[in-house]
């Protein structure tokens, strides 16, 4: 089966990009894994594209929390969020900051399967390609999705509540 | 009927149930007002997570142009290749140097060039080069008898030109010696080195063949007894290996095509062996060696004006290894990282793909890469007790 990468690219960059910066909390450093991530696609053509992107990306966003760069990379996270293609509000920017740190506060209270399950379909994979991905059987990624929506709204607003009562 | 399940209900809304599944659970939730409660739950649910996801996200994603993905993917297979080629290339060096320096000490012999110093330490560390080479050259083969040295069609040339050699001409490097007598001038090193080495061959071959001694898995030392008289001229490595049809033929035996290796593939660059003196001259400064291994040769670029030098040596264990010292301040960007993305890439792929390593350090104006048939942490530890 001839893939056209091009096509793949155009349609799942955007979706990759996202994925990988709820694993990795970097806006630069998610594009250029999803870059990576292309790179490496080319290389070994694998036959199911998306499938393959995600579990490489999921891969690499493993790796990347275990090292240095990931840590410097850290240190200027909020200038480089802030940094964006347009020039915001700075009170907007600020209150998408602290809401950015609050998803992120939320999703780690989940387990690692239902966060995963949870970005995969955030990202637009159907059930199959989760199940795939996540070695969960397909009748189980609408059980898991169920209870990671829960668990994240209910940390989420436990988060926002708390944030009220410092106000 | 029971109620429907959480999980389905999901399902359900997510457009992931059809035929006769989506029916049955349409006719379920038309009789039972529990499950169509718990189905606009769920639906809440799932558009809060949605929303609080969405609002996480980077600013926005403009994707850079494709033709970017592809120029690196390139790169990184072309890299790779060149990876495969340096350490061919680093054993062809090696065995080359070993080579050239077995042929000027047949030169000198035949032809009287100079004296015979009292000390020759270079070519005790030669002869041990070309044995761990060969040793690992051959090691690959050890699982095909039928493709052993010992049984490459060009062994009864290599014995005749062993015997030859050994009845009409002075004493070569070790390696190449059978007679159970020191030759006399040879150092000490260099005999305890021969008798080593001849145990080996023993092991291995004393009983069909006692006076084999080319006749081992000691290809790159065969090639040097046979194309000795062919490149007794040359003055480049190219020169040296591609003139000698012998060496071609005992190289391929081994499984090592030298036109791939020299023929400007890999880095596209000749290189030239040199003394130490023009190796620091080409480099603007002293070139720094690994501490406490020996260098087996310099190494520097033909073209006149690049900053580049190549030290070949030998660590304790018998290890060969290269380093490259190159003045410039184009290459990797990377200021700290050993090795960058794409080259830690390829040290992860499977053994059969890369063989060998090669980690690259930037230091100041130089970047520094150390190659060999070594883990790449070692080498990288290596490296780092670079002054």
């Amino acid at each position: 089966m001839s893939v056209d990468w091009a096509e793949v690219y155009r349609t799942t960059f955007e979706d990759l990009v996202r994925f990988l910066h709820r694993k990795v909390w970097d806006a630069d450093r998610a594009k250029d894994l999803a870059q990576e991530v292309f790179v490496r696609a080319l290389d070994h053509e694998p036959e199911n594209p998306k499938a393959w992107l995600f579990t490489v990306a999921g891969n690499l966003a493993r790796d990347e929390a275990r090292t240095a760069i990931r840590r410097r990379k850290h240190l200027t996270l909020l200038k480089s969020e802030a940094a964006g293609e347009s020039a915001p509000d700075p009170a907007e920017e600020l209150d998408r900051r602290q809401r950015m740190e609050q998803v992120r506060e939320a999703l780690n209270q989940l387990s690692d399967r239902d966060r995963d399950v949870l970005l995969l379909w955030d990202a637009g994979l159907n059930y199959d390609e989760i199940a795939a991905e996540s070695g969960l059987s397909k009748g189980a990624v609408g059980t898991t999705l169920a209870r990671a929506r829960r668990r994240l709204v209910e940390a989420y607003g436990a988060l926002e509540d708390e944030d009220v009562a410092h106000r | 009927m029971s109620h429907i399940d959480e999980g389905l209900l999901h399902a359900y809304l997510d457009g992931e149930t059809a035929g006769a599944e989506r029916s049955g659970l349409e006719q379920h939730l038309e009789g039972c007002a529990e499950c169509r409660d718990r189905l606009e739950q769920a639906r809440a649910l799932r558009d809060r997570s949605a929303a609080i996801l969405s609002g996480s996200g980077p600013a926005r994603v403009t994707p850079p142009p494709f033709e970017q993905v592809v120029a690196r993917s390139r790169a990184v297979e072309a890299r790779r290749r060149v990876f495969r080629l340096n350490r061919l290339t680093a054993l062809g060096w090696a065995a080359t140097i070993v080579l050239a320096v077995g042929v000027g000490w047949i030169a000198r012999g035949t032809l009287g060039f100079g004296e015979r110093p009292a000390q020759q330490p270079g070519f005790a560390m030669a002869d041990s080069a070309v044995l761990q080479l060969a040793e690992q050259i051959a090691e690959p083969e050890a699982d095909a008898p039928e493709r052993t040295l010992a049984q490459a069609p060009t062994r009864e040339g290599r014995v005749e030109a062993g015997r030859a050699q050994r009845r009409d001409e002075p004493a070569p490097p070790a390696v190449l010696k059978s007679e159970t007598v020191p030759e006399e001038g040879v150092p000490l090193d260099a005999r305890a080195e021969a008798e080593e080495a001849r145990a080996k061959m023993a092991e291995a071959d004393v009983e069909q063949q006692p006076a084999a001694g080319v006749a081992t898995p000691a290809a790159p030392a065969a090639a040097a007894a046979r194309g000795r008289g062919a490149i007794a001229q040359a003055d480049s490595i190219e020169q040296a290996q591609s003139e000698s049809k012998a060496a071609h033929d005992a190289f391929a035996a081994a499984g090592i095509r030298l036109d791939e290796v020299l023929g400007g593939a890999g880095e596209g660059t000749e290189w030239r062996v040199a003394d130490e003196a023009t190796a620091n001259e080409r480099l603007g400064g002293a070139v720094t060696p690994l501490p406490g291994a020996e260098v087996v040769a310099y190494l520097v670029p033909a073209e006149p004006d690049r900053a580049a030098v190549q030290l070949v040596q030998q660590l304790e264990s018998g290890e060969a290894v290269v380093l490259m010292q190159e003045r410039t301040t184009e290459m990797p960007e990377a200021e700290d990282a050993v090795g960058d993305r794409d080259e830690l890439m390829a040290m992860n792929e499977p053994a059969s793909q890369v063989e060998g390593a090669s980690v690259t350090l930037r230091r100041g104006d130089f970047v520094l890469t150390l190659r060999g048939n070594l883990p790449p942490d070692s080498l990288r530890a290596l490296l780092e007790q670079l002054p």
